[in-house]
């Protein structure tokens, strides 16, 4: 029976060369690193899909807000909609309130309202002889 | 310099990273050494030394003075040997005697045993031990550290460790016998 005894004791082990110069400061590289990216990682896994969700509800109601007039009305059922005006009262009252004329804007509206009629003098002299011919009655 | 100097480097803010780096250079061939002979491939052997002075380094604030700063480093070291070959086997969802085939394999590998078929042979027939009885083996045979010291290191009683080294030296003589 070979014995433990009969064995030259000796460490078979060696390390490159130069390993134990380098690996202090291999050490001190590793335990000086910045802990600021350690620590965001954690955070940043929970905060990303949280900005991530509030970037897309902006986006989804900001499309939502520029979306043209006529593209949003086109959108609506034409059923719909006259059931809608039908049940219910509309205020004109409500809107007369809001808008205020003045007299500019009513001498405006007068010439804008003018402007459309495509009237020429024979129109006028035949407009005019009725006139003449209602009081001759 | 003495681990008391050292230690009130490192305690210090201002020659903390000094202190530290004397630290490395006082005990790293000692913790490589005794790492290198658990884990046998170089490559892991410097991972895990690193990882050792990493575990120090967090931990050396709570360090108690009752025990020697090496039994302590001794014991980081040990426990982070157990773990690697433990994520090992589980990471290659290897049993223990395939894990000890491979790490066989390495030995036969290794340039600086070529040539001394006598040492290559006890170094497989430790491999044949449980990962802590070869720690312990190796403690007492190769590092040459007394009972007291590695029941400081395993947590395990005197009795305990020197019935453990009878039998690793008991079954390491039959493997050496076997052929």
């Amino acid at each position: 029976m070979k014995k433990l005894e009969d064995i030259p004791k000796k460490d078979p082990f060696k390390a490159p060369d130069g390993y134990f110069d380098q690996l202090p400061g291999i050490i001190q590289a590793r335990i000086t690193k910045p802990k600021s990216h350690t620590i965001w990682i954690p955070v940043l896994k929970f905060a990303l899909p949280v900005v991530a969700f509030i970037a897309a509800g902006v986006f989804w109601f900001s499309d939502q807000a520029t979306q043209p007039f006529e593209d949003q009305l086109a959108g609506i059922n034409t059923e719909e909609l006259i059931a809608y005006l039908d049940n219910t009262e509309f205020a004109w009252e409500d809107t007369e309130e809001i808008t205020e004329w003045n007299e500019d804007d009513v001498l405006d509206f007068e010439d804008r309202v003018y402007s459309t009629f495509t009237t020429d003098n024979s129109d006028l002299d035949l407009l005019e002889n009725e006139l003449i011919e209602l009081e001759n009655l | 310099m003495e681990d008391k100097d050292l230690l009130l480097k490192i305690r210090n803010p201002e020659t903390r990273n000094y202190g530290f780096n004397l630290l490395v250079r006082a005990y790293q061939q000692r913790v490589y050494g005794h790492v290198r002979k658990m884990v046998i491939d170089h490559d892991d052997a410097d991972d895990v030394t690193q990882e050792v002075f990493i575990k120090v380094h967090k931990a050396i604030n709570g360090f108690r003075e009752d025990s020697q700063l090496f039994t302590w480093i001794y014991r980081i070291a040990t426990n982070e040997c157990l773990t690697f070959l433990n994520k090992k086997r589980k990471r290659f969802f290897l049993p223990i005697e395939d894990i000890s085939g491979q790490l066989a394999g390495k030995l036969d590998a290794m340039p600086e045993l070529s040539g001394d078929e006598i040492q290559k042979k006890l170094q497989k027939a430790l491999l044949t031990l449980p990962d802590k009885q070869r720690a312990v083996f190796n403690m007492k045979y190769f590092d040459e550290l007394s009972y007291e010291d590695m029941s400081r290191i395993t947590s395990t009683s005197v009795g305990a460790l020197k019935a453990s080294f009878h039998h690793a030296v008991k079954k390491i003589e039959d493997y050496l016998s076997a052929d």
